[in-house]
């Protein structure tokens, strides 16, 4: 066989072909085989892309909750029936208020423990026997009547003082 | 080489599908004829140019551009594939298992010329590796010496010597066929 039938034969031999259904079959595995065998990779890209969305998700529900009771501050202000001063000069008088109230409140405090003190003095003093007497004469029978109301009403001078 | 065939390159590089998807339809006729003009079965030669198609899928971010067509790197890959294949098997190519070429056209010229494909294919199978890819790669594919040399790592200049040496190889074992 010369060279030049040779070659004309080789050049046949293009003709060779792979069977359609091998090549339908092996093209769907060889391009599908890419996603199996990078399953890691997509999976931390994946995760990757699932933490920056989170991260942007959670910064910007900050910035917009920030905003908002940003914009209501600023809207108070603005638009509040009340002018700034004024509303400072409010404060300053509830405070005084407070403080009289409070003042008020620790004076009955106190008047209601001395109260219970005198109470206590008059039951001792009431309490206390008197000595017999021989019939003395009545001046001074009086006398000890008057000495007693005169420790009672010294004793109510100190409550009230 | 594709029309735009660098693009579609890039396209796979970056993981589109797609992309290697056409690089295997215009791709994948010869890897698959040259693997089975040098293992000499069908089925083999399936299983081969599958597994060369899944590497260069898997590793196609490797891939560099040397102004030569894509199949240059798949030509390589297929290579290494054959003679991993012949390592492992550790079988020479049994001849008498080369299967007749399927009749296309039933006319007694078109027989006549597939009895003739069938006996150069056998004796291309009994040529030495090398002398098989430049024989395949140069005149069956028809492709440049300069793309050849890529290929099998050597000087242009080798391989018009090596085909040369090849085709001479072949019309030998032809002649030797013809007189048995």
């Amino acid at each position: 066989m010369i060279e030049h039938d040779i070659k004309k034969i080789l050049k046949e031999l293009k003709n060779v072909s792979p069977d359609p259904g091998f090549t339908a079959r092996s093209r769907r595995i060889v391009l599908s085989s890419k996603n199996r065998t990078s399953l890691a990779d997509f999976w931390h890209f994946k995760n990757y892309l699932e933490v920056a969305r989170l991260g942007l998700t959670v910064g910007l529900t900050a910035i917009l909750i920030f905003a908002i009771f940003g914009g209501v501050s600023f809207i108070n202000q603005r638009f509040s029936p009340i002018p700034a001063g004024l509303n400072q000069s409010l404060i300053t008088e509830a405070e005084e208020v407070n403080s009289s109230i409070q003042i008020a409140l620790n004076e009955v405090a106190y008047l209601d423990q001395s109260n219970s003190q005198t109470i206590k003095t008059i039951e001792k003093v009431a309490s206390a026997k008197p000595e017999p007497e021989k019939e003395a004469p009545a001046k001074e029978t009086a006398t000890s009547a008057e000495i007693v109301d005169q420790e009672i009403y010294n004793l109510l001078d100190q409550a009230s003082q | 080489m594709l029309d735009g065939e660098e693009k579609i390159i890039i396209d796979a590089i970056k993981g589109e599908a797609s992309a290697f998807g056409l690089l295997y339809d215009k791709y994948q006729p010869q890897i698959y004829r040259f693997i089975y003009l040098k293992v000499g079965q069908r089925e083999e030669a399936e299983d081969l140019t599958h597994q060369v198609f899944l590497n260069a899928w898997k590793n196609i971010e490797k891939y560099q551009f040397k102004g030569f067509p894509f199949s240059s790197w798949l030509y390589q890959i297929s290579r290494n594939e054959v003679i991993d294949y012949y390592r492992t098997k550790k079988q020479d190519a049994d001849i008498e298992k080369i299967p007749e070429p399927e009749i296309i056209d039933p006319t007694e010229r078109k027989i006549d010329l597939n009895f003739q494909m069938n006996v150069v294919r056998r004796a291309i199978a009994r040529l030495g590796q090398e002398q098989q890819d430049i024989l395949i790669m140069r005149f069956i594919e028809e492709m440049s010496p300069e793309e050849v040399a890529v290929i099998i790592g050597k000087p242009a200049a080798t391989v018009r010597v090596l085909q040369h040496r090849a085709l001479k190889k072949l019309r030998d074992l032809l002649e030797e066929n013809k007189n048995d």
